[in-house]
């Protein structure tokens, strides 16, 4: 991956993944609750572009960000919710290139509203933009043990 | 027939709790709370209830520690725990019973859902703030109310509006 590619501007339609980490942000009938989207407290909601990557590396970078939580049980990871940023634009925010060592497609999603309620509006409005897409080795959720 | 008069009756009592300062008005009220626990924790009404204060503190027990999300998210304090309990306990018998989750602000939530397009967020922050996001069809609501341990009408209206729809 060149360095020109991450100062590019995020293309119209180009899809963004949010890793799903928790259970609780995904309900049964598979639709995201936009918790997954509510920006925490410095107003950057981490996103990784798709960028073309293959599947296997963009399932690599998710596996990474679940191995980063720091609980006692090990981190799982259970899918990912792709948005497009058109969605993202449609809600007045903007894409940021935000590269890590690790993952050089990491973005921000960026121009939150200070106030809570309207950030939980967008993020209900992102969350039902939103497709789930279910890590391959994982038990359907509902499904498993 | 009776419970849901009983209820109701209690959801009157819960009302004068509020208000009443005399001892007896605080006798009554507590005698209220008491049978409004009990009703609760009656197989009629509180089966759901039950599984929902459990889902609370498995949520809770899995954001307790900093970047619970793998994103650097933040913990969700002892404080908002307990009033997303209470705000919980304070629900007239009958609502529909949320789903719990968390955001990465460490604000607790629940969630009533029905489809995408008629759904209620509301997030309990450690400061004792409710704020909320609906869908309801084409209609859209969200705003904050202070938790003053009764369930704010605006939230229960949009509670009543989600599963009338």
């Amino acid at each position: 991956m060149s360095d020109s590619f991450q100062t590019l501007p995020a293309l119209v339609d180009e899809l963004l993944a949010r890793f799903i980490t928790k259970d609780f942000w995904v309900r049964a009938d598979e639709s995201i609750r936009p918790d997954a989207f509510v920006p925490p407290k410095d107003h950057n909601l981490s996103v990784t572009r798709h960028g073309g990557m293959p599947e296997e590396t963009l399932w690599k970078i998710g596996h990474s960000v679940a191995e980063m939580i720091s609980t006692k049980r090990r981190g799982i990871l259970y899918g990912r919710a792709d948005i497009t940023t058109s969605d993202v634009v449609r809600q007045s925010l903007k894409v940021e290139a935000a590269p890590l060592p690790e993952n050089v497609n990491h973005s921000h999603i960026t121009g939150w509203p200070k106030d809570k309620p309207t950030q939980k509006h967008i993020a209900q409005r992102l969350a039902e933009a939103a497709k789930f897409v279910a890590e391959p080795q994982m038990p359907r959720l509902g499904q498993g043990p | 027939m009776l419970i849901e008069m009983t209820a109701s009756a209690l959801i009157s009592f819960n009302a004068l709790s509020a208000h009443g300062a005399s001892t007896e008005a605080q006798f009554v009220a507590e005698r209220a709370n008491e049978a409004r626990r009990h009703l609760y924790e009656s197989n009629a009404l509180g089966l759901q209830k039950r599984e929902v204060f459990e889902e609370l503190c498995a949520v809770t027990e899995e954001c307790r520690t900093r970047n619970w999300d793998g994103y650097g998210a933040d913990p969700v304090l002892d404080d908002a725990y307990q009033l997303a309990y209470r705000f919980l306990e304070a629900l007239p018998p009958g609502t529909p019973a949320p789903s719990v989750g968390a955001e990465p602000d460490g604000h607790l939530t629940l969630e009533w859902y029905r489809s995408p397009h008629h759904t209620l967020s509301v997030s309990v922050s450690p400061e004792g703030d409710l704020h909320y996001a609906a869908l309801v069809g084409p209609n859209k609501a969200y705003g904050t109310e202070a938790f003053f341990w009764d369930v704010p009408k605006a939230i229960l209206d949009l509670i009543h509006r989600l599963h009338a729809a």
